[in-house]
């Protein structure tokens, strides 16, 4: 089984991510479209259960070449603001849980089989991008008193 | 280049808005596809009417909106400020 492991960080839960411009290839008559182009980038994405959408920096997205298809308002406490909205094809550095007695096996790269839309934020220092609800709903996770968390891939 | 598509973003977003209205009576929770400010069509999914404008018009000459008035919330990040915007 794929998972991805980490350790808070300052209470935070950040793990390694790719992202990469989702071009449609009209060769393949699906919406789920997974080939990628290689090397993909490793930016750090902290896992957010209080966002209900997926963010990238103006860096990550100046970085991956992103361009936007649309706009949409975000809330904050204060107000309201446009941001810009971007489909990407979401990738996550993982490891592959071996059975017990086994050593785990080294990096893995889980891709997200539907394209992802996600929206810009600010550049911070911390992170490269927030992991959403969008996205985390659609694994289990786990976080232990240890300050341990796994995302189950598959 | 992302200039370029802004331009057709920007302009397509006015006119989304002017038409926002009657859209949510006729078509809540669909994504509408834009170009040059004209609404194309209706879809299911976001991703749906993504590679019908990439399919119709090319990269950067389309948009897609969702047709709500509800804001998506950014939760805690939102608490720490500079958000940032479109």
């Amino acid at each position: 089984m794929l998972v991805a492991r980490g350790k808070l960080d300052n209470r935070q839960a950040l793990i390694q991510i790719g992202v990469q411009r989702f071009t449609p290839d009209f060769a393949i008559v699906s919406a789920t479209q997974t080939a990628n182009s290689y090397p993909i980038t490793s930016y750090r994405a902290l896992l957010d259960t209080g966002a209900q959408r997926t963010c990238l920096t103006y860096r990550t997205i100046g970085k991956e070449g992103l361009v936007r298809h649309g706009k949409k308002f975000i809330k904050n406490v204060h107000n309201e603001n446009v941001h810009s909205l971007f489909m990407v094809k979401f990738g996550i550095w993982c490891t592959d849980d071996a059975p017990m007695g086994h050593q785990e096996t080294g990096n893995s790269y889980f891709v997200i089989e539907e394209p992802v839309e996600v929206i810009n934020i600010a550049d911070n220092d911390r992170f490269d991008a927030i992991i959403g609800m969008d996205v985390l709903g659609k694994f289990d996770f786990s976080f232990s008193k240890s300050g341990d968390f796994c995302i189950k891939l598959s | 280049m992302q200039q370029a598509c802004g331009t057709e973003v920007d302009i397509n977003f006015d006119a989304f808005r002017g038409m926002l209205p009657d859209l949510l009576q006729q078509a809540p929770g669909k994504f509408a596809l834009l170009h040059r400010s004209e609404l194309v069509d209706l879809f299911d999914s976001a991703i749906a009417a993504f590679i019908e404008g990439a399919r119709r018009f090319g990269a950067e000459q389309y948009s897609v909106q969702e047709v709500t008035e509800q804001a998506d919330s950014l939760g805690f990040y939102s608490y720490a400020g500079g958000a940032g915007q479109a």
